[in-house]
């Protein structure tokens, strides 16, 4: 029994020993900062604005290897004339060969450590390969060392379809920058789907939107339920960012009898364009049944039953 | 064991040399590190100052919807000090706009130690900048009309109205701008030299004030849009305290958001009626509260992870009721007065929600060629507000009062989801994934008390070259349900219930396809491409009535493009398609086409169609080109984006048992849009952090719908009868502007 707890620890330590060797070995393929200064001097000084550049923080990569701390040692890549893809060196770009797992890992190896990355692992964007390259650039003094100015450039770049909803007639003010992709997501992962930063769809609209908060004495009901059955956040050609104009929109689940049901439409026996209305009325224009269910949210007046109040 | 204990001091007497020698090596790099870098409090900014003409017509509340823009001098300032030595920084941003569209950021803090950051923003939201009421008392929470208006158009015969309201009363209307302000401030205090133990103090306050465009009215022959106030607040505290390692994340956080609104009341008079005014409960004040405790647990063997949440949320408001109806005297043979709220069986609405989140989430890549995700979340909504059972209704202050009893229908719902999913690295640039997903809701109060949802999900992630990403993803649900229409809130007194057949499209049962890819490529370091595809299809197969169908679809490519140094070329294109079809009755009790006592079959010549279409279709392009190498940049942009809308209405024209036996036409335009921007600057670099912009800017939007087209204050059908509805002009409308623009920047 003693020998093998001996043995164990002999080992152990030995290994520990060769792992120390290794690593002063390694030591060696550095070239150290100066030598990144002597061909990358935009890179380096905008690096010296970043919090990455900060040696008081021992977490920081100024505080280890500098800028080899993240790209790997470059020796081999100073000594070759700026040869790419040797003696380890990491590049993060587009076309850089690394792995996305290899280029996460670099910025995980200490980030690791941070409340805010926990959900990263088993994430939509972990999952899809996205790499924290791909959004950001620690070089910059962005905030959150974005690799753009805002989110939405960011964003936009993988999400095109969604930064073409935002040029439509009725959008959250996005483009105008007076939110952000971030206020309702977050791309390091959440506990909801979508990346929403809410627990739910709905608790994420109220941050903004508390006033639709409730609960409310008469509910309606698919508002509780979700806002998007209604609305499609990041615009629509429809005012409210509504799905689909009213009252067509409400007629879809409403078809009661009496007003609900009716066909709002014009008369094609009396009128031959758009321009005047015979069947239509009060219900049918402007914001069609939200003109009489104002309080479509729900309603905390006692006659508030229909929404009318 | 004396050879064990010798061993082992020997052992740890090396293990301790080895961290020395290491730790004494990390310093000498880090000093030599520390060397290299600047020591000294660096200070750097930009300041950017904009002086702007702006020569525009149309519809001012639209052009400036989110963001003034207006004529004269604006600025932006970007400053920000670090020192890599001791770790201080600091950092301030600002845009100096409008008194109504400003905003700045603070950050002062010592890294890794303690940060401290505060944020303020104002911004406008701009609904009509004409808007026109007969009311006065607009932005406050009641509205009145003149002396004797009321009396005189009552006193009209109701064929009249329209005419009298447009020769004598429109003249005189008040003219104002619709537009309403949010204010948000944010501190946070974040102290970090407890590491691991990280404590996040947060308070965040937000103001809206102003007037929103809202419709208001009594029963059928009246709708009225007025101004409502918005004096709203909420402010949102919390706490968060993290206990972060490498190994292991927790955090356990506390918020809680307080919304006031000063409105308890709305009331505005009714222009048809003498003495007679509306009554409307605003947003009640309410609480939201959270408890949230998230733990991650990483490098758990076979390179795993394992997320847990939990959460507990109370949501509450108690405001006090109004009473039933503000007019007495459309009551008549009950024994109750219900102008008075003490006649009421409850004196607040003491409505209460909790809610529940369990969360759980295990990753696991134990062998290079597949990894795994399995994940459990359970989310409880669970509606603890009382069953108020009211005596009677008063469905609207001009309504009749209606003896029977209404009960508050109080909303439960619980959502279940499993998920399991694979990823099969075929290399390590390329995965082939697949994932299955139980999706279960449990309802009370609602139609559908349980719905299960199985989907599934196939996808390929794959970087065959450094040059290329290709991301796609192919998902399949199929949700069932039991479907339930009869239930109590759907009855109005004395009328039949829904539509048998009717099935509501969030709860009915469905089948989607969604399918995504998102491209790159970057062929060369001069040009990157992309594109993305999505369609979306969602068919309600069991439904007959309600929507029955809904698809979109969508593709966009990009360009980016450096043929040369100085030169540089943005071009993209979108085009999206929209189309559903759904299907309703037209019917009255006892009726006809009444489905329980007249046509009960689903077929019916007052049954009909609505196919809803769009179609849009935009263009960016950009071009910014060095003439004179660091001197002139020379910048040109085009954006053109136009969206088509109709919707195709379809009805037999039957014979007696027809309800809607005419044969409608088509809405060709619906919510059609045409807007084109285009811009031209120069560029001047006087010197190395000095740039002189010079500009011009072209905008326009065209906008057609069957609501601009002959809709005005006060609507009017083609033979001149009332619609019934009296506007205040606060639909968007058309806009162009022209504008000039110089600005300086200068950086240090």
């Amino acid at each position: 029994m003693g020998f093998r707890s001996t043995a164990i620890v002999g080992t152990i330590a030995l290994v520990h020993l060769f792992t120390m060797s290794a690593a002063t070995a390694a030591d060696d393929e550095y070239a150290g900062d100066k030598s990144c200064l002597e061909c990358h001097e935009a890179e380096y000084n905008s690096y010296q604005r970043s919090q990455h550049a900060v040696t008081a923080d021992p977490r920081t990569p100024a505080s280890e290897h500098g800028c080899e701390s993240c790209h790997g040692p470059s020796k081999k890549h100073a000594d070759n004339d700026g040869e790419l893809n040797v003696g380890g060196l990491v590049g993060f770009g587009e076309r850089a060969a690394a792995s996305a797992e290899t280029k996460s890992s670099m910025c995980i190896n200490c980030h690791s450590s941070s409340a805010k990355l926990a959900m990263w692992p088993g994430s939509t964007h972990m999952g899809n390969g996205v790499t924290c390259s791909n959004c950001h650039n620690p070089h910059t003094d962005n905030p959150k060392s974005l690799k753009y100015e805002t989110a939405e450039e960011v964003c936009s770049g993988c999400h095109a379809n969604v930064g073409f909803d935002f040029q439509r007639v009725s959008h959250h003010p996005v483009p105008e920058g007076q939110i952000g992709c971030n206020d309702c997501h977050n791309p390091h992962g959440t506990s909801n789907d979508k990346l929403l930063v809410g627990t739910t769809t709905n608790e994420t609209c109220y941050t903004c939107h508390a006033d639709k908060r409730g609960p409310f004495l008469w509910d309606h009901s698919p508002v509780t339920e979700a806002c998007t059955t209604c609305h499609t956040p990041h615009g629509s050609s429809h005012d409210q960012l509504l799905a689909e104009k009213a009252p067509l929109l409400c007629q879809r689940c409403h078809s009661n009898s009496r007003h609900p049901g009716t066909l709002y439409a014009l008369n094609a026996d009396t009128t031959a364009n758009d321009s005047v209305y015979v069947s239509l009325n009060n219900r049918a224009i402007y914001r069609g049944c939200v003109n009489c269910h104002s309080a479509i949210h729900g309603s905390n007046h006692p006659s508030g039953k229909t929404l009318a109040r | 064991m004396k050879s064990y204990k010798i061993v082992s001091i020997l052992a740890a007497l090396v293990l301790l040399a080895g961290t020395v020698v290491a730790a004494e090596e990390e310093k000498k790099e880090g000093d030599e590190q520390a060397a290299a870098a600047t020591e000294e409090t660096q200070i750097w900014g930009e300041q950017t100052l904009d002086i702007t003409g702006i020569d525009s017509e149309g519809d001012e509340a639209k052009r400036q919807e989110f963001a003034d823009e207006t004529d004269g001098v604006h600025g932006k300032t970007k400053v920000a000090s670090r020192n890599n030595k001791n770790g201080y920084y600091s950092s301030a941003r600002a845009k100096v706009g409008t008194e109504n569209d400003s905003s700045l950021s603070v950050r002062v803090g010592k890294q890794g130690k303690v940060a401290l950051a505060a944020d303020y923003k104002k911004a406008p939201h701009h609904f009509a900048s004409d808007a026109q009421t007969l009311y006065g008392g607009v932005g406050t929470a009641n509205l009145e009309l003149p002396d004797g208006m009321q009396a005189d158009l009552a006193a009209t015969p109701a064929a009249d109205r329209p005419a009298k309201m447009l020769n004598m009363y429109l003249p005189a209307v008040h003219h104002f701008a619709v537009e309403s302000f949010r204010e948000r401030g944010n501190l946070e205090l974040r102290i970090a030299a407890t590491d691991p133990v990280q404590l996040t103090f947060g308070v965040k306050k937000e103001r809206k004030s102003g007037t929103r465009p809202m419709f208001a009215s009594f029963g059928f022959g009246n709708t009225i849009e007025v101004p409502l106030p918005v004096e709203y607040s909420t402010l949102t505290p919390s706490l968060t305290a993290a206990y972060a390692t490498s190994f292991m994340q927790v955090s356990l956080g506390y918020t809680i958001s307080q919304f006031d609104n000063r409105n308890d009341a709305f009331t505005w008079d009714d222009p048809y009626r003498a003495d007679t005014f509306g009554r409307l409960a605003p947003p009640p004040d309410n609480e939201a509260s959270m408890l949230k405790l998230t733990a991650a647990f990483n490098k758990i063997p076979g390179n795993s992870a394992l997320m847990v949440v939990a959460a507990m949320g109370e949501n509450k408001q108690d405001e006090k009721l109004q009473a039933y109806t503000s007019v007495p005297t459309t009551i008549t043979g009950t024994e109750l007065d219900a102008s008075d709220p003490a006649n009421l069986p409850a004196d607040s609405a003491n409505a209460k929600v909790d809610t529940k989140l369990y969360q759980l989430r295990f990753t696991s890549h134990p062998v290079r060629l597949v990894s795994f995700t399995a994940g459990f979340r359970r989310y409880e909504y669970e509606n603890k507000s009382e069953h108020i059972t009211f005596p009677g209704n008063v469905r609207m202050d001009g309504g009749t009062w209606t003896a029977s009893e209404a009960s508050t229908e109080p909303i439960s719902r619980t959502f279940d989801s499993f998920k399991l999913g694979a990823d099969l690295h075929l290399t390590n640039k390329t995965a082939v994934q697949a994932g299955y997903e139980l999706a279960k809701i449990e309802r009370e109060g609602q139609e559908v008390e349980q719905s299960d949802e199985n989907i599934f999900r196939l996808g390929l992630s794959s970087r065959p070259a450094d040059w290329f990403f290709l991301r796609t993803s192919l998902s399949y649900g199929d949700r069932t349900g039991d479907y339930d229409f009869r239930v109590p809130f759907e009855h109005l007194t004395g009328n039949p219930p829904q539509l048998p057949w009717l099935r509501k499209y969030d709860q009915a049962d469905r089948k989607q396809t969604d399918f995504t890819v998102i491209t790159t490529a970057s062929p060369n370091e001069f040009l990157r491409l992309n594109a993305t595809i999505n369609w979306l299809k969602n068919d309600f197969a069991d439904s007959s009535f309600g929507l029955l169908d809904d698809q979109t679809q969508g593709i966009t490519l990009g360009l980016d493009w450096s043929p040369a140094e100085t030169v540089s070329l943005m071009a993209s294109v979108a085009y999206d398609n929209a189309e559903n079809n759904q299907k309703a009755r037209q019917w009255t009790p006892n009726g006809p086409a009444d489905p329980y006592t007249g046509t009960t079959d689903e077929e019916s010549p007052s049954n009909w169609t609505a196919k809803t279409t769009q179609d849009t279709t935009t263009l960016d392009v950009g071009l910014r080109w060095g003439v004179s190498q660091d001197v002139v940049d020379l910048n040109l942009g085009y954006t053109y984006s136009t969206t088509d809308g109709q919707i195709d209405i379809a009805s037999a024209v039957g014979g007696t048992t027809d309800t809607n036996n005419f044969r409608p036409a088509n809405f060709s335009a619906v919510d059609d849009a045409d807007y084109q921007r285009a811009g031209a600057s120069v560029d001047f670099h006087a010197a190395e952090r000095v740039t002189l912009t010079f500009g011009v800017r072209y905008e326009e939007l065209d906008l057609s719908d069957y609501n601009l087209n002959g809709v005005t204050l006060l609507p009017l059908t083609k033979t001149g009868g009332s619609q019934s509805i009296l506007t205040m002009n606060t639909l968007s409308n058309d806009f162009e502007a022209s504008s000039v623009f110089g600005a300086l920047k200068v950086g240090f």
